[in-house]
Formats: C-alpha cells, sequence, structure tokens
C-alpha cells in the first residue's frame, strides 16, 4: 500500500515531539551530569566556598588523588570485596543452582526462599543484617553461642579485621540469587541428551559436570563476573548503614570514599576527579574479562 | 502540584500565560493538520503533558506566605501540631519535608543553597555548622531582630553555639549538652554507696559492679567512627583538662590532657575492660538502648535521659537512673560537651521577615518552654531552664542545671566537617589499636593544619 511521503514525515515529526520529554529528561538527568562532572572534575570547587567559583586546576584533581595514599587503599579494600564477593557468589550460586536443577520436593517454595533475598531493598538487608550482628542480642552470635562456637558474644564491627568479612557476608546473601536465576536458566537450557550420552559412555556425576555442565555454562559465568565486579565495585548502601567505612576506615570502599569527598568535605571537583578513575578502573577489568572471554573462545573453536 | 494550579495560571504573569496560549495552538494545528491521521490520540496526550509541566512552573505564583523547612522523622507530629499553632496564630503556612536522620538533611539543604536558598526557607542548624554556613553566606544573619531581652535570657553556651564572628545566625532549640546517667540501683546492688566522680572510680565501681555480676560491661559510648565520636572526645578531653584549639586555631590536641583522655578510652576497652567494647561501631541510639534495657550502669546522654529511661513504654529500668556530674580526671573538672541547635534562616528566603516570625515562635523564650515541657527538649534560656512549671515537667532537670557550669563547645571553624570527619578516623586507629593515642593524635594535628591551611589559601 503506497503511504504519501507527506503523511510518513508527519508521523516522524510527531513521534519526535512525543518522545522529546523524555529525550529532555534523559539529557537533563543522565547526560548533563555526565558532562559536567566530567568538566569539573578539572575544576577547583569547593561547595562551601561559593565566592570562589570554579578554579580551573587542569589534571590536579587526577594528580592528587592517585598520589592520596588513602585512595590505593581505599581500591585495595574494594578488590578485595569484589574478589570475595565474586568468587564465593559464584560458587555458592552455582551449587544452589545445581541443587534446584534436581527433583525436590516442595522445589517452588524452596526456590521462592532463595529467591527472597534478593527482592529485598538494600537498605532493608543492611538494617537487618544490622540486627543480626547485634554485639548483645544479635541472632549470629546467639546461634554460635548455643552450638558452642564461641565462648561469649563477639562485637563483629569492632575489629577491623572482621568487619569486611562480615559486609561480604551480608553482600553475598542478597547477591547470591541473581547467580542463581542466570545459571540454573543455563542447566535448564543444556539438553538431557549430551548426559545421557556420556551416562551411556560410562562418564561419572562428576566427569559429566566437569565435562560438560561447567563448559556449556561458561558464558554465564563470565557474564555474571562482569556484572557482580560491576555491581560490587559501587556497593555503598551497605556499608554506609552498617559501618560508615569504620572501624578505623578498615571498611571504607571507594565508593565511600567519594561520599566523602562530596558531601562531608564538599570539594566535588576532587570528588568527581575520583569517580572517572574508578570508572576507568572498572572499565579496565571489563575490558580484561572480555579479551579472556574472547580468547577463551577462540581456542575453543 | 499546587492543589490552586488553575487559580495559579490565571494569576501567573502574563508572560506565562501569553507563552501557554501559543504552545497550546501551535500543538492544536499539528496535531489536526490535514493528513495526521493520529491526530487525537496525540492531541490528547500532549495536552496533557502541557497541563503537567506548567502545574510545576505556575505554583510559584501562589499568592499565600508558605515557609517551607526539612527535618528529620523524630519530632514530626510535634513539629507538625507547633505548625497549626502558628498559622493559627500569624496566618502564616509552614511546609514540612521529612527526610531520613544523619546529614541527610544537610546535603538537600546544602544543594537547596547552591540553586539560591529558597527552597527552604528555615531549617534546623547544628552548632558545628553555624560558621559553615555562615561563612559560605547560607544562613542569614537574625542581628537586627535580637533585642537586649532576648540577650539577657540566652545561656552563654547556647548563645555561643548560634553566633559566627559576632553576628547572630538564630535561636537556640535544642540546647543540650551530655549528662552522666547512673543507675542507682545498681550501684546500691554492687554495695556502692555513691557515684563515680572520677575516671579512676569509673574504672574501680566498673569493675566491681562486673565482678559482682550485676552487669557484664558497666559502660558503653557512642565511640563510631562518626561526629558523636568527636563529641564523646571533646567531653573526655575537657575533662582531663585538655584542648582542642588556641587562640588562634592552631591544634593543641595532641598535647596534655588531651593524649591522656584518649589513652583512658583505649585502656577503658583494652586493659580495664569497663567500656563494651562494641562501643567501637556504637552511636547514641545503641548506648541509650544498652542503658534502656539495663545492660550497662552508667553512659553519658544529650537530652533529658530521664524522660527516656523513666518510660515504661521504653525502658526496663524505671526509677532506678539519676543524674550527676561528668567524671573528671581529679573531680574538680566535670565537663562536658554540649551540641546546641537552633532554628536558622536561609539567605535565599523570599520571606525573611516571616521566616524570623516562625524562628521566634518555636525556638524564643515561649517556643521553648512549649517544647521542654511536650517533647522534652532542653532549653537554651535561662527564664526556661528556671521556669517551676518545666522544673516540675522534667525529672532530674535540677541536678542537669549543675552540669551547666561545666560545658564546652565543639571547635566553631568553617571546616570542621573535614576536620571531623578526618580526626574520627585518627581516633579510630588508637581506639583500634592501630597506633598509639600519641602518634594518632600527632597525625590528627598533621591533617588538621593541611585542612585549615587548604581553607584560608582557598579563602585568601
Amino acid at each position: 500500500m503506497h503511504i504519501p511521503s507527506t503523511l510518513k514525515a508527519n508521523d516522524r515529526r510527531l513521534g519526535y515531539i512525543l518522545i522529546a520529554p523524555t529525550l529532555i529528561i534523559l539529557f537533563l538527568v543522565v547526560l548533563y551530569p555526565l558532562l559536567y562532572s566530567f568538566y569539573i572534575s578539572f575544576h577547583n570547587m569547593n561547595v562551601a566556598i561559593p565566592w570562589k567559583g570554579r578554579i580551573f586546576v587542569g589534571f590536579d584533581n587526577y594528580i592528587n588523588v592517585i598520589q592520596d595514599i588513602s585512595w590505593w587503599k581505599a581500591i585495595l579494600r574494594t578488590f578485595y570485596f569484589v574478589i570475595s564477593d565474586v568468587l564465593v557468589g559464584i560458587t555458592f550460586g552455582l551449587m544452589i543452582a545445581l541443587l534446584l536443577n534436581k527433583k525436590l520436593i516442595m522445589k517452588s517454595l524452596i526456590f521462592a526462599i532463595v529467591l527472597f533475598p534478593y527482592v529485598l531493598p538494600p537498605i532493608v538487608n543492611a538494617l537487618m543484617w544490622k540486627l543480626i550482628y547485634d554485639s548483645n542480642y544479635g541472632l549470629l552470635n546467639g546461634m554460635l553461642y548455643q552450638f558452642g562456637f564461641i565462648n561469649d558474644y563477639i562485637a563483629w564491627f569492632s575489629k577491623t579485621n572482621s568487619a569486611i568479612i562480615m559486609l561480604i557476608i551480608a553482600n553475598l546473601w542478597q547477591g547470591t540469587p541473581f547467580a542463581v536465576i542466570l545459571f540454573l536458566s543455563g542447566l535448564k537450557s543444556i539438553p538431557l541428551e549430551i548426559y545421557e550420552a556420556a551416562r551411556i559412555d560410562g562418564s561419572s556425576s562428576w566427569q559429566s559436570f566437569r565435562y560438560i555442565t561447567l563448559p556449556l555454562l561458561k558464558p554465564i559465568i563470565y557474564i555474571l563476573v562482569v556484572m557482580k565486579t560491576i555491581l560490587t565495585f559501587k556497593i555503598f548502601d551497605l556499608i554506609y548503614a552498617l559501618t560508615g567505612g569504620g572501624p578505623a576506615n578498615s571498611t571504607q570502599v571507594v565508593s565511600m570514599k567519594i561520599y566523602n569527598e562530596s558531601f562531608n568535605f564538599l570539594k566535588f571537583g576532587r570528588a568527581s576527579a575520583m569517580s572517572y578513575i574508578l570508572l576507568g578502573v572498572v572499565t579496565c577489568f571489563v575490558i580484561i574479562y572480555m579479551k579472556l572471554f574472547e580468547e577463551k573462545k577462540e581456542s575453543e573453536n | 502540584m499546587s492543589e490552586n494550579w488553575i487559580w495559579c495560571w490565571y494569576k501567573g504573569g502574563e508572560k506565562v500565560k501569553k507563552y501557554s496560549l501559543v504552545c497550546f495552538r501551535n500543538i492544536f494545528l499539528l496535531c489536526f493538520k490535514e493528513g495526521n491521521n493520529m491526530r487525537f490520540k496525540s492531541f490528547v496526550l500532549v495536552l496533557v503533558l502541557l497541563i503537567l509541566s506548567f502545574s510545576i512552573f505556575v505554583t510559584v505564583y501562589a499568592a499565600d506566605v508558605e515557609l517551607n523547612t526539612i527535618e528529620g522523622p523524630g519530632n514530626v507530629p510535634f513539629y507538625l501540631s507547633r505548625f497549626v499553632e502558628f498559622a493559627d496564630e500569624t496566618g502564616i503556612k509552614v511546609n514540612l519535608n521529612v527526610i531520613p536522620y544523619g546529614r541527610d538533611a544537610g546535603i538537600k539543604l546544602i544543594s537547596s543553597f547552591m540553586a539560591g536558598g529558597d527552597q527552604y526557607d528555615v531549617f534546623l542548624i547544628d552548632c558545628i555548622e553555624v560558621a559553615q554556613y555562615a561563612g559560605a553566606g547560607w544562613a542569614m544573619s537574625v542581628d537586627e531582630w535580637i533585642t537586649p531581652d532576648l540577650e539577657e535570657d540566652i545561656v552563654p553556651f547556647a548563645k555561643d553555639g548560634m553566633m559566627f564572628k559576632g553576628h547572630w545566625y538564630g535561636l537556640p532549640y535544642a540546647s543540650e549538652w551530655k549528662s552522666f546517667v547512673y543507675n542507682d540501683k545498681m550501684l546500691k546492688d554492687a554495695g556502692l554507696v555513691e557515684f563515680p566522680k572520677t575516671w579512676n572510680d569509673v574504672v574501680e565501681y566498673g569493675q566491681e559492679l562486673q565482678n559482682s555480676g550485676v552487669v557484664k560491661y558497666s559502660t558503653a559510648f557512642s565511640w563510631a567512627q562518626k561526629e558523636c565520636l568527636i563529641c564523646d572526645f571533646a567531653a573526655l578531653s575537657a575533662s582531663f583538662d585538655g584542648v582542642f584549639f588556641n587562640e588562634d586555631l592552631e591544634p593543641l590536641f595532641n598535647k596534655g590532657g588531651a593524649v591522656e583522655a584518649l589513652q583512658w578510652m583505649v585502656d577503658s576497652i583494652n586493659e580495664y575492660k569497663v567500656v563494651d567494647p562494641a562501643s567501637i561501631m556504637w552511636t547514641e541510639d545503641e548506648v541509650d538502648a544498652a542503658m534502656q534495657n539495663g545492660d550497662i550502669a552508667y553512659q553519658i546522654s544529650w537530652g533529658y535521659p530521664l524522660v527516656r529511661l523513666n518510660d515504661p513504654d521504653r525502658s526496663s529500668i524505671v526509677g532506678q537512673a539519676k543524674i550527676g556530674l561528668m567524671p573528671s580526671v581529679d573531680g574538680e573538672h566535670p565537663y562536658t560537651v554540649s551540641g546546641p541547635m537552633g532554628w536558622a534562616i536561609s539567605k535565599g528566603t523570599k520571606n525573611p521577615a516571616e521566616a524570623w516570625e516562625f524562628v521566634k515562635f518555636i525556638a524564643g523564650p515561649k517556643g521553648s518552654k512549649v517544647a521542654a515541657i511536650r517533647q522534652g527538649m532542653f532549653s537554651g534560656w535561662k527564664s526556661v531552664l528556671n521556669d517551676p512549671e518545666v522544673q516540675a515537667g522534667v525529672p532530674g532537670l535540677e541536678d542537669m542545671a549543675k552540669q551547666a557550669e561545666y560545658i564546652v563547645n565543639r571547635p566553631i571553624v568553617p571546616w570542621y566537617h573535614e576536620f571531623s570527619v578526618k580526626f574520627a578516623e585518627k581516633l579510630h586507629e588508637a581506639l583500634t589499636l592501630q597506633k598509639s593515642p600519641q602518634e594518632a593524635l600527632n597525625e590528627a594535628v598533621e591533617e588538621t593544619l593541611k585542612i585549615k591551611s587548604e581553607y584560608e589559601e582557598a579563602t585568601r
């Protein structure tokens, strides 16, 4: 059917008008702040001294951040957090998904319980774990004491070496269901005939897992590694609610440092520079992962 | 969206009306242009968008004076009732935006100041914020409205909390300090006849309380790596005769009493073991809860602690707690820290006179009396503290008033927040035994000098 060109032009114009509000909002809320924060990262901008305005300092903010030892300590802590969260989270996620892939009684109920942490808002998760970790009335202390694992209640967040581990556990509890969902969908997509053929050839359960399941799940593993790295690198809510970066900065990750710089010290220029350095670090990670994934895929092909 | 948006559009400026009519006409013509099959649906959609957009723009043209403010959820019912009373008395409506506690209100306030300062007309200001807000030109000076009567009536430390460089920036509202509270029954159960007056007594009595099985830990403090740690350190340091800065703002807290105070804090957890180790992560709320639950025998607490501790809905130690003077190193320096807060006016407000009417209503002597009796707010006015009705309504006020002679404020400097965050980090390094108290305080002095010189260079 022939559509007159004037009619098509009118439809296009109308389409632009209708999506214009969305584009304007996207520009104002996403693109403009992004560009503006990049711009002010090259300026000395202290909001508490408004009469000075913005003073162009070139790369000084970036150099100061890179020379700041506390920044690199925060990066290292974040790496520790990320590596623990990724390794343990993916391992547990796979184990739970393998279990849920079997025939179980009340499988739907178990699945709902497993997924429950994922639907909680992060701040609710944090407040819940605050109660669990309470040094006088917490569930964790109560259970460990009753079972005889500890002789006395422990103030988990009062020690620099235990505080970050407790945070990792709280984050794992909420983040693992995401891995479960992805692994479960991956497991469901593996044809059963492959396992039958392997059984006929005399392969054991472990061999089936190692030579069939794991290789076929590799794309999902790589996606999870990338996504969990990005998500964990920018973790904030849990740490803000539970420790605020303490004790003695032992849980101060990069996002908390940026928060302090911008909202406590009001140094927006330096905080913006930190954000872009963090962006660079995460981007490097993602590129490394993608390269590894491509090399693996080529070698397998 | 204003409920009177149609009326507001009608009353709005000529430009608003002309612009809206032109836009409406153009969109109408576009939608109903020949050959446009979607005209009716798209016309309705665009009309709805237009109405929504202009509702936002025309709210500014509302004729009645309304004041806006922002606060946390703690005192909302009381505030709302007072706002109604204020509206009945003056015809000025006050709108309250409620947000979570902490620095969230400060962040929103600062954002509004950066955008001109007319979003919030009046706000609660902490003494540690006065220098920053006044220095940055965000808070309005209220000198012109301060009368000799007000100057005469105000408690000195409350006045210090509301002033910067000789100018007033609000009226005191919650002019509180930390009081020493002890559980008299627990002390008697442990065979102790009086409350501790020195820090040595705190240790000795504490160990007695613990050894006799009355409590597991005799006390706890709010030593989380936050502002609460600075407050407690300020109190302890003053009670050891330490000081923060001299008149030229040269840091002195790595000398003398301040170092001894930090050493005592470290030893109280690790050597004497009379302070709950969880104090390192506790804020005031957790310490209050521990006292209310009967887990500890004494604490230092803001406001009127006996109001809370004698409330059967919240406390399991009703009638057992009493107020005493703060312990000190020799019993002669029972100093504590103050935390006066007040109501201030934004420099960008479009209604300064009305804003002052509100501040006077809620934080002046009359308003402060209402807050003291109904809400347990600590008054900064002598007339209110001496009022028999207030004294009858607040248990322990007479004992608390004795503390009023021995009060210190935290440093009043424009760079206080950055100093506070970094100082808390260093104190925590000492508390968690990563550094000795002397090392930690020496590094804190270096950081402070850096912050101070950066600020001075930036403001030159």
